[in-house]
């Protein structure tokens, strides 16, 4: 049959033809959408981190009580920490913690000059044993020296004078030149530190991964005591239950005037880092799921009924010699032109939904074409899936049907 | 009527499966239009809706020419001068109540330290904080207008469960920044599920405990909320947020939230009477260099307000117009099931109208048929959408990262009956227009035309 036989058919069911249409326009509408909201939070979702999250620890507490003196505070709370049988290193850290930025922004700087952006970076001011608790390893250059380390108040201005960067934050500041021995400025104070290590990627800032520089971040041999944030990162051993996490508490609450705000794995600073957009590509796809099973049911419930009004036209094909094959042909290749169009004026409608989703209620939706393409695949397959049942069904009429009446 | 309820019925019955379907598909696109419009509309609610079109926020603009006002949940709060200038006039005004408060956030401790200290998110507030959110009471009352300045605390229930356990704590001391405090009452903040006071409408926490404005003027205790400054200033905002609480009086700072609620006898005078006190204000200053910016004053209105914050829940928004959208594809489907339904019994009718039944009764019938199963799917329809209420109310909390409030995040996420009972009508009126096509298709059944063979 010529596809103007066709295209005649569609016509003459037209108000069928038209629901099939819509139903299928709505659900690369929705689907088309869902996943270009959902592609981008899960394609970062999947970045590695290259950290023990069941090892690393943080640790946030605060001191309300400002007779403290903060220096022996820490002093204490970090030998006693250390002698939990689970906790094999130790640091106080005075900036951020693993995905978790503290307080305000750490950004790096190749020169003074008050022009240059920074760059996004994650700041690790840490003790002695702060290299060891994150587990760095060393690719370039060497570790701090004992005698680098600075632990003083924070209205004492006393600051390193070194600092060790990851691989990525190499790159991205010096490109192909060796990083060690160049100096970096930290900070809006733009501080100077030359940098004596480099080390293997880890995702360690909160802030550095919003901005997308999954991977920067320096560590600084200071760490400097006197607002109320007392926070300190700990390594304990592999397998490590989450009694832990309630053991760590105690021992702090040892101490009076603060108060314990929480106690970590640096998993659960991960999935904080995601949760709120994965929650929503989670429910557009939950939707997009729904969208689909009822569009199926949709479809199958339309062409049944579309098949079942033409059983005497299908009769008298078969009747006039048409094959079982050439009548299924037929029924699919109409339906297919239907999808086509759907889908067509559906990609239409996901286009102009993203663009009003992005400018007014700033969802983070790209379009990706290859993606645009997968959905438009998919959805068309499916039709002819979901047409493809009933139409099984018709094909077999026989043709004496058409003598009946 | 009885013959014609007899037969919908029948009608429902033929075809079972086919009527099955029906109402699972459109019950599928009931839950997840009346969840979604369930939390958008949900969000905008608290305790004092009826009042809300006669409260606003007082705001007035000291801010530089070029500061750019986003959203009028980000007009500045008052400075301290203006607040007290606002206050000299309107304070004992007949028709007019007015409310100042800061937000801030301290650690309260016992004196004796026999629980563990709590962080809480509060506010500094006049009496009229009272007045204003007409919050409940479970032990003791407010302090009165005349305690400004006294070391008193009114502690959320929240607060007063993890301090004292839930025991009535009236008279017992709390410990704030080593100094104690006397509690005078414990309020229960658990209905109001956005903290609209400082203009955040935050819905995961609201205020724990509240402290006398002048108290926590006298002693410093500092300034945790939004807090817009003049370029001037900007560079000392961090110590007056802790520290400099002398120089914030005279600084070009806003902090304080003012609210103003009118009688509803003189609403509209009364709103006259105080946009016309703000201009002149404003206008006055500007011979002391102050008030350059093109929109001196800002006079929000709660209710608009709460309006304005339901449109700001970006993702919600999206989950709803995509419900709308799946509703649609439901709507679409179940004029296909119908046409097919009638269809297959095509005979039937025509056998009716053989046999004398009109095209009006013939539409009656199945106008039924057709109320009869949307009314199956809305019911259904409300039922799932409370499984569907629970799931977004978890997702919610995981999203959270289960530090928010699971007793207030879990009253947002319930079912709002009044809403329930509109968006039901709306939803059947939907499905009965989209009905009307097959059904005056099948009505024009010819008599006996479908008898042949």
């Amino acid at each position: 049959m010529s596809l103007k036989h066709i295209l005649k058919i569609i016509v003459k069911h037209r108000n069928i033809s038209l629901m099939i249409l819509i139903q299928i326009a709505i659900a690369v509408t929705i689907v088309g959408n869902a996943s270009f909201i959902s592609y981008g939070t899960l394609k970062n979702w999947l970045i590695p981190s290259h950290l023990d999250e069941y090892e690393i620890l943080n640790v946030y507490t605060k001191v309300f009580d400002n007779q403290v003196d903060k220096s022996a505070l820490i002093q204490r709370d970090l030998s006693n920490l250390s002698a939990l049988p689970e906790v094999t290193q130790v640091t106080y850290a005075s900036n951020e913690l693993v995905l978790a930025t503290v307080s305000g922004s750490n950004q790096v700087y190749k020169t003074t000059d008050q022009e240059e952006a920074g760059i996004e970076n994650a700041q690790f001011d840490i003790t002695s044993e702060g290299v060891a608790t994150l587990g760095l390893t060393i690719t370039q250059g060497r570790d701090f020296y004992p005698n680098e380390f600075v632990f003083a108040g924070s209205d004492q201005s006393r600051f390193a004078s070194v600092a060790m960067i990851s691989e990525a934050l190499a790159k991205s500041l010096f490109g192909e030149q060796s990083a060690l021995g160049q100096t970096v400025y930290l900070q809006r104070a733009r501080l100077p530190y030359r940098v004596v290590g480099v080390y293997a990627n880890k995702m360690l800032g909160e802030s550095a991964v919003y901005e997308q520089h999954w991977y920067h971040s320096t560590i600084v041999p200071q760490a400097h005591f006197g607002n109320t944030d007392i926070n300190y990162l700990l390594r304990v051993k592999k397998g490590t239950a989450e009694a832990i996490l309630k053991d760590v508490e105690d021992t702090l609450y040892q101490q009076g005037g603060r108060i314990v705000e929480r106690v970590e794995f640096a998993a659960r600073a991960k999935k904080r880092l995601w949760d709120g957009r994965s929650t929503f590509a989670f429910i557009m796809i939950g939707i997009s799921v729904i969208a689909v099973a009822v569009t199926t049911f949709g479809i199958i419930g339309l062409v049944s009924f579309s098949v079942s009004i033409r059983k005497k036209d299908i009769g008298i094909l078969r009747a006039l010699g048409a094959s079982q094959s050439t009548v299924l042909k037929t029924l699919l290749i109409e339906n297919a032109l239907l999808a086509m169009a759907g889908i067509l004026l559906g990609s239409f409608a996901a286009l102009w939904l993203n663009n009003y989703f992005v400018t007014h209620l700033r969802a983070q939706g790209l379009v990706e074409p290859w993606l645009a393409v997968l959905v438009a695949i998919s959805v068309w397959l499916l039709s002819a899936v979901a047409v493809y049942i009933p139409v099984r069904k018709a094909a077999k009429i026989a043709p004496a049907r058409v003598t009946k009446t | 009527m009885k013959d014609l309820v007899q037969l919908a019925w029948r009608g429902l019955k033929q075809k079972r499966k086919l009527t099955l379907l029906m109402v699972l598909n459109l019950a599928i696109g009931i839950t997840l239009l009346l969840t979604m419009g369930t939390i958008v509309t949900r969000s905008g609610h608290s305790p004092i809706d009826e009042r809300a079109d006669r409260i606003y926020h007082v705001s007035l603009n000291f801010m530089d020419p070029d500061y750019e006002n986003r959203s009028p949940f980000s007009v500045p709060p008052l400075t301290y001068t203006d607040a007290q200038s606002l206050y000299a006039d309107w304070a004992n005004h007949n028709s007019v109540r007015l409310s100042l408060n800061y937000t801030t956030s301290f650690v309260i401790d016992l004196p004796d330290r026999s629980v563990r200290p709590v962080t809480v998110e509060a506010s500094a507030a006049d009496a009229g904080y009272f007045d204003l959110l007409q919050v409940p009471f479970i032990y003791g009352e407010p302090w009165r207008a005349d305690m400004e300045n006294t070391a008193v605390i009114v502690l959320d229930r929240k607060a007063n469960d993890l301090l004292f356990g839930g025991e009535n704590s009236v008279g017992q001391q709390v410990v704030i920044n080593n100094r104690q405090l006397e509690v005078v009452g414990v309020m229960d903040m658990s209905a109001y599920l956005r903290r609209f006071q400082n203009m955040r409408f935050r819905g995961r926490v609201n205020d724990m405990a509240v402290i006398p404005l002048g108290y926590a003027h006298a002693n410093n205790i500092a300034r945790t909320g939004y807090m817009p400054c003049r370029t001037k200033d900007e560079p000392l905002r961090n110590s007056y947020r802790r520290d400099d609480v002398q120089g914030l009086k005279t600084a070009e700072c806003g902090y304080l939230h003012a609210w103003a609620e009118f009688a509803p006898h003189n609403q509209e005078q009364s709103h006259a009477e105080l946009t016309l006190w703000l201009r002149n204000y404003a206008e006055q200053q500007v011979t002391q260099g102050r008030f350059g910016h093109a929109e001196p004053f800002y006079l929000g209105q709660l209710a608009t307000l709460n309006d304005r914050m339901s449109d700001n829940l970006y993702w919600e928004q999206i989950y709803l117009k995509f419900a709308y959208l799946l509703f649609a594809i439901c709507l679409i489907n179940t004029i296909g099931i119908l046409l097919a339904k009638n269809q297959s019994r095509a005979r039937l009718v025509s056998l009716y109208r053989a046999l004398g039944a009109n095209k009006l009764y013939i539409l009656k019938i199945q106008l039924l048929e057709l109320s009869m199963l949307s009314g199956a799917a809305i019911v259904l329809g409300i039922l799932l959408a409370q499984f569907g209420l629970v799931a977004m109310f978890h997702l919610a909390l995981y999203q959270a990262d289960y530090l928010a409030d699971a007793e207030q995040v879990r009253r947002m996420y319930s079912m709002d009956i009044p809403f329930a009972l509109q968006a039901a009508m709306g939803i059947f009126i939907a499905i009965f227009t989209a009905g009307l096509y097959p059904i005056i298709k099948a009505s024009r059944t010819a008599p006996a035309a479908q008898l042949r063979g």
